[in-house]
């Protein structure tokens, strides 16, 4: 579905990632672990086009996207929750996810999707005209993946989906993302918490210092000698 | 003595909703794409030629050469931005300050000259027959003409308040003024955002110039003055509150009008510049603006 192959991305003159390569498969769950600017928001960035790799391409769905606008490859159905969450405070809930059938082919199915979205965080129900900055940092995650959903994404990227969040609501967040991805929409989740991360991914990459150094199943990568020293503390 | 204090508060609000409604477009394009377009005085001005042209050629009624105007100057504005303005609002955000001060102020003169070429450099207004109609309320007297020019005023803020909460595009631009790459991961075009809300701004300038021209009068160097009168506006509300411009415009007006009355008319800019100065230094944010 979303292969990354061989990209180069830069800031100016400092080069961030060296050749990385990744692939989601459908109706899977792909996990890239790592530590704190290792390069893995910047991938992100480069797939959603917010960022443009000096080398290397980038294809969804078989089309080349190195190049193409944000809003485009989101219209394509390829989305993703940002790092900062991605809600937009001074809007009320029901406003934000009525944004988020901004697409026109999204906005036909947009009481379906609410509906959906609805059932799966009762709680965005119940606060639908509230601003989003008056929210909780775990409802504000949750807005942030509703608000994703409304696109009806084949492939959702979540960008450090615990960051700054209680371990209980965390796992909260992870049984959504599991059950999200039983509905055959592709997952890749980007994350810092490793065992959880590697717990749900069927496939993992680990990523140090803008490069892909290692990359195997997540079941595989969870008895790793290196990952669990490095990553764990075992 | 009450009726002359209650006449000056009356024209004061009627010449403070013009402010309002001069500012109300530099405040929209500047919340949203964080630009300063310092050439919005030679909008305002564009407009005001726009209707002058209209009422002189056709003899069309300057309110109903808004139908004309707002489309006019909605395309001028969209050209200016795919043209020029686009190319500074990928920068960050200071250079794209500096850029697009550096683009308005050289647009500010070729607007200007261009103007002169097209009408010189006299003054110009537009008498349309009730141009000297007034109602008259306990005593106070309320030209039609800037009666006319309260109420489109409020209508213009109605409008673009209705816009912005209930379709779905003015939610886009709220969602990419509020954060341009969340809205993009949205599915939002921003840069047709960013098209739509210049010449948004734009008409909203032609609508101030067409009010202009027939409560005052035009020349091609009136856009300065505008424009400096709208940055004042703009820091009184703050960003954020499209009603609070309005509101700043009317304090405005009405604070020039008292302290003219009092004080005589060379004291009524100096006044304005001290509210400015007072409000900058006590509250940053504006008075409607939201504290970060």
């Amino acid at each position: 579905m979303l292969h990354i192959s061989r990209i180069d991305v830069a800031y100016g003159d400092l080069q961030v990632l060296w050749d990385v390569s990744l692939e989601v498969g459908p109706k899977s769950v792909v996990a890239m672990v790592g530590p704190n600017g290792a390069g893995k928001t910047t991938t992100l960035r480069a797939v959603m086009g917010l960022l443009r790799p000096a080398q290397g391409r980038i294809t969804f769905m078989g089309q080349d996207i190195t190049q193409t606008p944000t809003h485009e490859i989101v219209n394509m159905g390829l989305c993703l929750v940002p790092e900062w969450r991605g809600t937009f405070s001074t809007l009320t809930v029901l406003e934000n996810l009525e944004l988020g059938a901004f697409p026109k082919a999204a906005r036909a199915k947009k009481t379906e999707s609410m509906q959906r979205v609805f059932e799966i965080f009762p709680i965005l129900a119940e606060r639908q005209s509230q601003r989003a900055g008056t929210l909780s940092g775990g409802q504000r995650q949750m807005l942030a993946i509703g608000r994703a959903l409304m696109l009806q994404p084949k492939l959702l990227i979540l960008d450090e989906p615990s960051l700054g969040l209680a371990p209980l609501i965390v796992d909260d967040i992870f049984k959504v993302i599991k059950q999200i991805s039983t509905e055959g929409i592709s997952i890749l989740v980007v994350e810092q918490n490793v065992n959880m991360a590697l717990e749900i991914a069927q496939y993992a990459y680990v990523i140090e210092t803008g490069r892909i150094v290692q990359h195997d199943t997540g079941a595989k990568l969870l008895t790793d000698e290196r990952v669990r020293s490095a990553y764990m503390g075992i | 003595m009450f009726e002359i204090i209650a006449q000056n508060i009356v024209s004061g609000i009627m010449v403070g909703a013009l402010y309002g409604l001069a500012a109300l477009g530099l405040s929209l394009v500047f919340g949203v794409l964080k630009i300063l377009n310092v050439a919005h005085g030679e909008l305002i001005m564009l407009g005001g030629y726009t209707t002058f042209w209209l009422f002189n050629l056709y003899g069309l009624d300057p309110f109903v050469s808004l139908l004309v105007v707002l489309p006019t100057i909605f395309v001028v504005g969209w050209l200016l931005h795919q043209g020029l303005f686009s190319r500074v609002v990928q920068l960050d955000e200071e250079n794209r300050i500096k850029n697009s001060l550096l683009i308005g102020f050289g647009l500010t003169l070729v607007l200007q000259n261009l103007a002169i070429q097209l009408w010189t450099a006299d003054e110009r207004s537009v008498t349309p027959a009730y141009a000297t109609a007034a109602l008259e309320l306990g005593g106070v007297r309320l030209p039609v003409i800037r009666l006319a020019g309260l109420i489109i005023a409020f209508l213009a803020v109605a409008g673009l308040e209705l816009f912005l909460n209930r379709s779905y595009w003015g939610k886009a631009v709220r969602a990419t003024a509020e954060d341009w790459q969340t809205a993009a991961l949205t599915g939002i075009n921003i840069k047709t955002t960013y098209l739509l809300t210049f010449g948004l701004g734009a008409s909203l300038a032609g609508i101030a110039g067409t009010l202009v021209t027939v409560s005052f009068s035009i020349s091609p160097f009136i856009g300065l003055q505008w424009t400096l009168k709208a940055l004042i506006v703009v820091v009184l509300a703050g960003l954020g509150s499209i009603g609070g411009v309005l509101a700043a415009g009317i304090l405005l007006g009405v604070t020039e009008s008292l302290s003219a009355y009092y004080w005589g008319g060379e004291y009524r800019e100096l006044v304005g510049l001290i509210i400015f100065l007072i409000v900058l230094s006590v509250r940053p944010q504006g008075l409607f603006g939201a504290s970060e």
